[in-house]
């Protein structure tokens, strides 16, 4: 499969380690990337209970199959986590050149 | 103030709920949804809240087109009938290219479509993937924000505009004013993407979408 890496890196605060993950190609065809990686995660790996400032929000930084392509405006990568300001789900879609170096 | 217009609306007490603009705690843009019934219907039910973004539907009530989902020409603003499709289509569009993660202004001037979209993602997999199956992406990803949020507590009752977009004209010279008949946009809405009454996805749409597991 081209156009991803299949690397997902996991930076644990709390433990101070840090651990390079595989991705499936099940999930990557389903998911895509950017915020469909970030939204299945949220979405398994914390539950209602997950205060949006507790140490067990995970908030994420992901790019996508277009990231350092020549396709235009994909200079860009995605953030998701439990917003504090509405306790909900929150996600930005970000420019610049931080995804691609 | 720090904490957004709905905290200090509830800190004041009294009536001050009336005047705050949010939708689930967070402000909307500049796009005012008594202009656009679409970005009406997408600030009420956006898992982020009043995001025009969510959509950004808006430019194909004015201006632009994709035919090749569906839509081929400019949708009327106030239109109520069949709002609530042209406006999940978009909503899902924009889920997409999220996970592609492109600039909602690719699509100014018709310059970049999801034709492209598409051709270029097979390009640089090689997959085979067609429009229809990209836009089922959209939509699975756009549901699974909707059941974060709905297992957070989130329904219908979240799904609101702030007051004074519902009740209060624009003011100014040769507007157009209509109010946004929520609850009529709000049923059509759910209707169309298999959620209850209340909003909530329902178990069949979720299994449609493969989303009864992850």
């Amino acid at each position: 499969m081209f156009g991803y890496h299949k690397k997902l890196l996991r930076v644990d605060l709390t433990n101070r380690k840090i651990e390079v993950e595989d991705l499936d190609e099940r999930i990557i065809r389903k998911y895509f990337g950017g915020l469909g990686m970030e939204v299945k995660i949220l979405y398994e790996e914390t539950g209602p209970d997950t205060g949006p400032l507790s140490p067990e929000n995970i908030l994420m930084a992901v790019t996508g199959p277009f990231t350092a392509t020549g396709v235009p405006t994909s200079g860009r990568h995605h953030l998701v986590a439990r917003s504090p300001l509405t306790g909900l789900f929150g996600e930005s879609n970000v420019g610049g050149s931080w995804a691609e170096n | 103030m720090t904490e957004g217009s709905k905290k200090m609306a509830e800190a004041l007490g009294k009536n001050a709920i009336e005047f705050a603009i949010h939708v689930k705690g967070l402000e909307p843009s500049a796009h005012d949804p008594r202009r656009f019934f679409s970005q009406a219907l997408s600030y009420a039910t956006a898992a982020r809240g009043a995001c025009h973004n969510a959509s950004w539907s808006h430019p194909y009530e004015l201006a632009l087109s994709m035919p090749e989902i569906g839509i081929s020409e400019p949708q009327d603003p106030y239109q109520v009938e069949g709002k609530a499709e042209f406006t999940a289509k978009f909503q899902n569009l924009m889920c997409v290219m999220d996970s592609l993660i492109l600039c909602r202004f690719s699509q100014i001037g018709k310059a970049v479509s999801v034709t492209n979209h598409v051709d270029w993602l097979n390009m640089i997999t090689d997959w085979e993937i067609d429009i229809p199956e990209y836009m089922k992406v959209g939509e699975r990803l756009f549901n699974l924000k909707r059941i974060y949020n709905t297992r957070l507590g989130v329904s219908r009752m979240n799904d609101f505009l702030p007051f004074r977009f519902l009740t209060l004209n624009r003011t100014g010279e040769d507007l157009t004013n209509q109010l946004p008949p929520l609850g009529r946009l709000l049923s059509d809405y759910y209707a169309h993407r298999g959620w209850s009454e209340e909003g909530i996805p329902t178990p069949e749409k979720l299994k449609e979408l493969g989303l009864d597991s992850l």
